[in-house]
């Protein structure tokens, strides 16, 4: 195939080429961050919460939420289904437990994903746009909201991949990991 | 019989050894699998020395007559002192493990010193590679030599089963328990090797004879040889049948949700975090499907979030109402409605058409505790859902929409 059409596959194929090695790079770069971290064995990317504690010295609350379907506004595919509110002393861990309990879990990880990266979003969202999530938390100690973005913003592309790899990390420590590293025998004969 | 069956254990132990070093590349800090190692190494090379062609080759070399004797079996007391150090490594603090195994190298030193006096004192006339034992049975030295050897490996074996056998009672994983319950049966059938050599030797002061049994004597050391070494790699063996068995598994799951996550990333392409390699790609690289499908899961129940506003109360009541008439019940009647929920909810989305009250989905309330659980039901809605036809305006109806989070 020869003339313009040719060129813009050849062109797009290209462009699809970039992407795909650049997300192939996020990858490589979070499973190695996720290697490092040293993560204890879960059952649940929720347990992480006293390993994240620590690590930051900062108390977590989990906020779970279920959408209101009288409220068709919840309902929008534009409305948030997480976020991670920062005060002075406590991370705010908002999510929607309105699909599944799986899927809550990568919405958890995803926003722990923000916080191990130390993201801090382009322009910290004020007080009016947390979507009516938030009460009993005084706005004026709100130091940190992550604004909702797509994928296709570095920071978001990057957490939902390494909130992917959290999830993949329970998946893989509930094979009894623990036990086998614990286990002299099994750590001789199970390779 | 040596013939028939030492090339057997001879590919057999020398595969483990090879295997044993690719893992070790791995884990070298693990002084257990070091020795397990070491283990098969030497096991091989004494199967490889007692090969009747290498035999008369090693006696040519060194111009000994029947040295491969004494080298084969100074092998197998390193096997045995290896084996329990392993043992140590399994019951012991590393640094009281590490004592004993300093202890039982020289130990073996010692017996493999002993058996070079004995054998050189021993007056071989020719090359005997069939039936050394029973020809010198009545060498007083080779009476003592059998003694010193027989006497060791029967002892070693003795601990073995008995080690492996108590360590199978309290194993963390059946496969393990398996696998020591073999060495444990390998080490008992090898004690009819050394207790016919043993016999050999009294026979010829107490005047019988056990030339008749020399092929099963030679049976009972290969086989039970190699079944304690196959024991020791049963666990492995198990585990990577499971690995493999696990990756068909997830490919075929990534597989049979294509169709489904389809449909929702042609309403919604901002769901997927990456475009998807081709599969026939990823198969034919052998690459893990675990992550993808991971991706494909958390990446449909997006596309169902974002289409709650289109669920219609009308489309899930008409739905249930035809399953239950099919005889539909519980998770299946969930996951059918769900998924008719899911194609009414996409040609909504495609008319542009969102309710004010939306229903919920019909799996809402599922207990789905795990991710497994997750995948399952999953899998029963994509074997439910057909995705609505093309809409000829698709390409540019798709919402630019995505489903990140903040």
């Amino acid at each position: 195939m020869t003339g313009p059409r040719a060129s813009i596959l050849r062109g797009s194929r290209m462009r699809r080429s970039r992407r795909d090695r650049a997300a192939d790079e996020v990858e490589r770069r979070s499973r190695a961050f996720v290697a490092e971290l040293d993560l204890p064995p879960v059952d649940s990317v929720l347990d992480l919460v006293p390993f994240m504690e620590n690590r930051f010295g900062r108390s977590i609350r989990l906020m779970p939420f279920t959408p209101d379907p009288a409220d068709a506004d919840s309902l929008d595919a534009s409305a948030p289904c997480g976020m991670w509110l920062a005060t002075k002393t406590t991370d705010y861990v908002f999510y929607d437990t309105g699909i599944s309990r799986a899927h809550a879990e990568i919405i958890v990880g995803h926003e722990f994903a923000h916080m191990l990266k130390r993201h801090r979003g382009r322009t910290p969202a004020g007080s009016g746009d947390l979507g009516g999530l938030i009460t009993g938390i005084d706005p004026s100690t709100v130091q940190l909201v992550l604004g909702r973005t797509r994928y296709n913003e570095p920071e978001e592309f990057e957490a939902e991949m390494l909130g992917s790899l959290l999830q993949e990390h329970v998946s893989t420590s509930r094979t009894s990991r623990a036990r086998r590293d614990s286990d002299p025998i099994a750590r001789t004969l199970l390779r | 019989m040596k013939d028939i069956l030492h090339p057997l254990c001879l590919a057999i132990a020398g595969s483990g050894f090879l295997f044993l070093l690719r893992d070790l590349a791995k884990s070298r800090r693990d002084r257990a699998l070091v020795a397990l190692a070491f283990t098969y190494g030497f096991s091989a090379i004494s199967y490889a020395v007692s090969l009747t062609w290498v035999w008369v080759r090693i006696d040519g070399v060194f111009g000994i007559t029947n040295i491969s004797v004494p080298l084969a079996q100074s092998c197998v007391i390193l096997v045995f002192a290896l084996q329990a150090t392993v043992l140590a490594y399994w019951s012991k603090p590393a640094a009281e493990a590490r004592r004993r195994s300093r202890l039982l190298l020289i130990a073996a030193a010692v017996v493999i010193a002993g058996m070079a006096v004995l054998f050189a004192l021993l007056t071989p006339a020719t090359t005997r590679p069939a039936d050394f034992a029973t020809y010198y049975a009545h060498d007083p030295y080779y009476q003592a030599y059998v003694l010193l050897y027989f006497g060791m490996y029967t002892v070693a074996e003795l601990y073995l089963a008995r080690s492996c056998w108590k360590y199978a009672r309290t194993a963390s994983n059946p496969s393990i328990t398996w696998g020591l319950r073999l060495i444990t049966v390998g080490a008992i059938i090898t004690l009819g090797y050394s207790t016919i050599r043993i016999g050999a030797v009294v026979g010829a002061e107490a005047g019988f004879g056990v030339e008749h049994l020399d092929p099963f004597a030679w049976a009972c050391g290969d086989i039970g040889a190699t079944a304690t070494q196959i024991g020791y790699f049963l666990p492995t063996l198990a585990r990577r049948t499971a690995a493999a068995r696990d990756w068909t598994t997830a490919h075929l799951r990534y597989r049979q949700l294509r169709h489904l996550w389809a449909a929702l990333d042609r309403a919604d392409p901002g769901i997927a975090l990456r475009r998807p390699a081709p599969h026939h790609d990823d198969l034919l690289r052998g690459r893990s499907a675990h992550f993808p499908l991971l991706r494909r899961r958390v990446e449909i129940r997006q596309g169902q979030k974002l289409l709650r506003r289109y669920l219609d109360p009308a489309a899930r009541g008409e739905s249930e109402t035809r399953h239950r008439a099919a005889g539909r019940t519980g998770a299946d009647l969930a996951a059918a409605v769900t998924a008719d929920q899911i194609r009414a909810a996409l040609l909504r989305h495609r008319a542009n058409d969102p309710l004010e009250t939306p229903a919920e989905y019909a799996d809402a309330e599922l207990p789905l505790t795990t991710t497994e659980d997750e995948l399952t039901h999953l899998q029963r809605v994509a074997s439910y859902f057909t995705p609505p036809a093309e809409s000829p305006h698709a390409a540019t109806s798709h919402s630019t929409t995505t489903g990140a989070r903040s």
